[in-house]
């Protein structure tokens, strides 16, 4: 995982295409663990050189149900699917979440940005969006958008 | 477009970040239409070879009284500046949005992050952060914004 050198060539090995997935579907969340849904929001995309990327998630949900959480954050796998190698597992606090007040909540909007570092350089990974709430069955997302962009 | 494979990066293929910032307080919003406020919160930019930009925006965002009253900020991008042709509409998904809880609340600051794709090459675009309120309960309105931003960064 080299970083780029002073005078050093810049070829699109180290910049390859940044990628953008956005769901939209309505998903009410009774899971309490980490799921991706249906339909995945889900991104393939090539680690730059640097082995290095930025992964922002963003996304709407309702919190009806009073202070209970929900959790939107990410996996990432080298290889094409979920059934390559899982370089990085879903953490809590590496997304964004509910506010868990105890009132019932109308729809708004979150994000929040991560790099993952010490991929493998120049080969396929995937990424999905997974979630999961705290109890309840009335949190509901109601918009799912994840973007992975190659970082020097 | 992407970048293809083995050839060399040029400057302009990643032009610069641009980035803008303000935190008037706007209290008591009063439209349900978006209006970019004063003073007006945008980037002048130019697109990278890809035709990709990520656009991030953050605001402090809260209502404050006990009504359903919520306070969207998100952004519009425009060719050449905000007289040109709209490129990407207000949209409430790529903003954000505050609390949606019955109570009244304090400011807090979030953000959220949106790709911009199938922008022309080279060609210079304005992009603006935009507000309004999700609905009017109590006269002139109870959602306030305390800061606003936008971050406008080239992709490959």
């Amino acid at each position: 995982m080299p970083d780029i050198k002073i005078g050093e060539h810049v070829g699109t090995e180290w910049w390859p295409a940044a990628v953008e997935n956005e769901q939209t579907a309505d998903l009410t969340v009774t899971s309490t663990t980490a799921i991706p849904g249906t339909p995945v929001c889900e991104v393939s995309f090539q680690t730059p050189r640097t082995g290095r990327i930025g992964v922002c998630v963003a996304g709407n949900w309702t919190q009806a149900s009073a202070g209970n959480r929900l959790f939107v954050t990410f996996e990432v796998y080298e290889g094409a699917s979920a059934a390559g190698t899982l370089k990085r597992s879903a953490r809590a606090h590496m997304g964004a979440s509910g506010h868990g007040h105890t009132a019932t909540a109308l729809e708004s909007g979150h994000g929040a940005m991560q790099m993952v570092e010490a991929l493998t350089p120049n080969v396929n990974h995937y990424a999905r969006i997974v979630f999961w709430t705290e109890g309840g069955t009335t949190n509901v997302l109601t918009h799912r958008r994840i973007i992975v962009f190659p970082m020097p | 477009m992407a970048l293809p494979a083995g050839t060399q990066v040029y400057g302009q293929d990643l032009p610069p970040t641009q980035y803008d910032q303000d935190w008037t307080v706007i209290l008591n919003i009063v439209g349900t239409g978006y209006v970019p406020g004063t003073p007006e919160v945008g980037v002048n930019f130019t697109a990278p070879t890809s035709g990709r930009v990520l656009v991030t925006i953050g605001a402090g965002v809260r209502n404050n009284a006990a009504t359903g009253e919520r306070a969207i900020v998100t952004f519009q991008v425009f060719q050449d500046n905000a007289n040109g042709p709209a490129v990407v509409g207000a949209s409430f998904n790529s903003g954000v949005v505050s609390a949606g809880v019955a109570v009244a609340q304090e400011f807090h600051y979030i953000g959220t992050f949106k790709m911009v794709q199938n922008l022309t090459p080279g060609r210079n675009y304005y992009a603006r952060v935009v507000h309004r309120t999700s609905s009017i309960t109590v006269a002139p309105g109870t959602a306030d914004i305390a800061s606003r931003d936008i971050c406008v960064i080239p992709l490959t």
